[in-house]
């Protein structure tokens, strides 16, 4: 049985369905993401199962038992806003132990848990403060820290780090990652941020437009991107899209756009004559001197540690990501290797073949 | 030219100054003048006009008259008004757009002069005429509408996340509300509470229309006996009644502005 369970789970607001049908299931001490753009859903994913918005269908279960139509308090979660939602008039202290006191733990039982959470999460020495006294950063932790004192059934994350600058962001992300794991409690997290989703997830639920694009581990979702959204959205740099169809040909089947061919390896599902689109992440082609596609050097952009290189292969634009140094005069020949098995195939709705 | 316009803005402030400052200091310096008039008149300071004052019993039980009847009108604005605001401010209903336009139209009529006969005639049917509870009640019923208005525009601008944070962190009902709701309020509440307090403490027409008897008048009432036989102000008197009068009125101003500054909205730092 897993942890947290959504069974045809769907909430609309107003006439609009946000989320029409969602099923989701996750697991006990999974650090789960809910990853997608503005608008597709996962922050009221997010808030259904805190219990701050209500189901309009479906059930959702935590811990083995239904939750659809119990309020916040009964569900025993504990979530880090994205403006944190420290309370301005209680002292650090009295933010952090007020899910305790509300809950009537005894008092030193109180002090107990809150020095040790605090001491983790290096905040042991602001506990007399005000929330406005101290920083962004030390805000996330004590946010962070008022959800650790509970022994919650589950930690929900919405954007936590979305007001940090960047460098506190890569810090904060490790050290999240770190107290989810120690504590081992379930942790669903929030984020439009695919770098992030990657970083920290066991598991990574692709969301778009209310429902689930593709759920799997962040390899999958990587390697296997099962949408051409999905493709389009995880990565750090944007993938490139070719569209043309598939053409059979001496036995064999290649790809065609105008110039362009590129043969695919067997692949079940693909008749001659289909329309589809070929993506290929940026860092998996070659610029290797024996490559089966020529074309002509565009522009080089220096990333310090890496190089972008677009490379025009009949009037399309390709970009390729590199390590290895390389330079050329512009409009020289160049040509490419890709790799059969880092072709992405998808078909005109956009599912992958 | 140039020159003439300043020098004449400067005359023109001075004048405006003076009219604005001489009431002021006429209520500072009067009170402690041997001689006191309407006019503005340097001796040497004395306390004899405190003291003859401390001689009139009614005009000190009207101390005590003005803040039984403030503060407890205070309280139940601050108190209902809270509550209302909230409910107003988080939910939505049919008509309420309507209902919030109707507190404020009404807000300055029922301690109007044009309520004042239907008012009273109500009190005397409820057998209320002579009791502070009449004074009280029709207090509370005046300001209620403005300061549910003034609270609702506060509390629609405190972001919903923290009451969020605290359903998800188990509090509920009202638990909630005082823990967390009611504090958020606080620079808002502190504007009600000032602003009814000054009002009513400085109210005149509704005790005296419905307190007859001396024990119970208010301050703003009791000022009104400081004539002697023929009918002539005691000056003196009055002056000195006025400052002590006036006191806590700037101790409540003083004491917010220092508490919350006057700063309106706090919201979420980040």
């Amino acid at each position: 049985m897993s942890w947290i369970v959504f069974e045809k789970v769907g909430k609309k607001f107003g006439q609009k369905w946000t989320i029409p049908d969602l099923s989701l299931s996750i697991e006990k001490g999974e650090f789960f993401t809910l990853l997608g753009p503005s608008g597709c859903g996962k922050t009221t994913t997010l808030r259904l199962i805190a219990g701050l918005e209500m189901a309009d269908q479906g059930k959702i279960s935590i811990a083995g038992k239904d939750v659809t139509r119990l309020p916040p308090p009964a569900r025993r979660i504990a979530m880090v806003f994205q403006n944190y939602a420290l309370y301005p008039h209680m002292t650090v202290f009295e933010n952090i132990s007020y899910p305790l006191r509300i809950r009537k733990t005894a008092k030193d039982e109180i002090d107990k848990r809150v020095k040790e959470s605090s001491s983790r999460l290096r905040i042991g020495h602001l506990l007399e403060r005000m929330p406005s006294q101290i920083s962004g950063g030390e805000q996330q932790r004590v946010a962070v820290c008022r959800a650790m004192v509970q022994e919650p059934n589950a930690f929900l994350f919405d954007e936590p780090l979305s007001n940090l600058d960047a460098r506190l962001r890569l810090e904060a992300r490790r050290f999240l990652r770190k107290i989810q794991k120690e504590l081992g409690i379930t942790a669903i997290y929030v984020t439009h941020d695919q770098a992030e989703a990657m970083a920290m997830s066991d598991r990574v639920a692709v969301m778009k437009e209310g429902r689930l694009a593709q759920v799997g581990s962040p390899e999958e979702i990587y390697h296997r991107p099962a949408e051409l959204f999905v493709a389009g959205f995880v990565g750090n740099f944007p993938m490139n899209f070719i569209e043309g169809e598939a053409l059979a040909k001496g036995g064999k089947m290649f790809f065609k756009s105008g110039d362009f061919e590129i043969i695919l390896s067997d692949r079940p599902g693909i008749k001659s004559g289909d329309k589809i689109t070929l993506a290929i992440r940026p860092e998996h082609i070659e610029i290797s001197e024996n490559g089966e596609l020529k074309g002509a050097l565009e522009d080089i952009e220096e990333l310090g540690s890496e190089q972008i290189v677009s490379i025009s292969i009949s009037g399309k634009t390709i970009l390729v990501r590199q390590t290895r140094k390389f330079s050329a005069a512009p409009n020289s020949k160049v040509s490419l290797k890709i790799p059969a098995d880092s072709l992405h195939i998808f078909n005109q709705e956009g599912k992958r073949i | 030219m140039h020159k003439i316009k300043k020098g004449a803005l400067y005359v023109f402030l001075a004048a405006v100054s003076v009219w604005f400052v001489l009431p002021i200091l006429w209520l500072l310096l009067t009170p402690f003048s041997k001689e006191p008039s309407l006019g503005l008149s340097l001796t040497a300071p004395t306390l004899k006009n405190f003291f003859e004052l401390s001689h009139a019993a009614t005009a000190l039980a009207a101390f005590k008259n003005s803040a039984i009847i403030s503060v407890s009108s205070v309280l139940i604005v601050v108190v209902l008004s809270s509550l209302a605001s909230y409910a107003l401010s988080r939910s939505n209903f049919p008509g309420k757009q309507l209902l919030i336009t109707l507190l404020l139209i009404f807000s300055s009529v029922v301690t109007g002069v044009a309520a004042m006969v239907p008012v009273y005639a109500l009190c005397q049917k409820l057998g209320l005429i002579d009791s502070y509870l009449a004074v009280v009640l029709v207090f509370s019923a005046g300001f209620l509408p403005t300061a549910i208005f003034i609270l609702k525009d506060f509390i629609d601008r405190v972001p919903r996340a923290y009451e969020e944070a605290a359903l998800v962190d188990g509090s509920r009902g009202i638990d909630l509300y005082f823990h967390i709701v009611f504090p958020l309020m606080g620079p808002g509440l502190a504007v009600v509470a000032v602003l009814c307090f000054v009002n009513i403490w400085s109210n005149f027409l509704v005790p005296f229309v419905l307190i007859r008897s001396n024990a119970k008048i208010p301050i703003s009432v009791a000022i009104y006996q400081f004539f002697n036989e023929v009918g002539l102000p005691r000056i003196g008197l009055i002056s000195a009644y006025s400052l002590l009068y006036a006191l806590p009125v700037l101790l409540v101003y003083l004491w917010v502005s220092k508490k919350y500054g006057f700063g309106f909205f706090g919201g979420l730092k980040g």
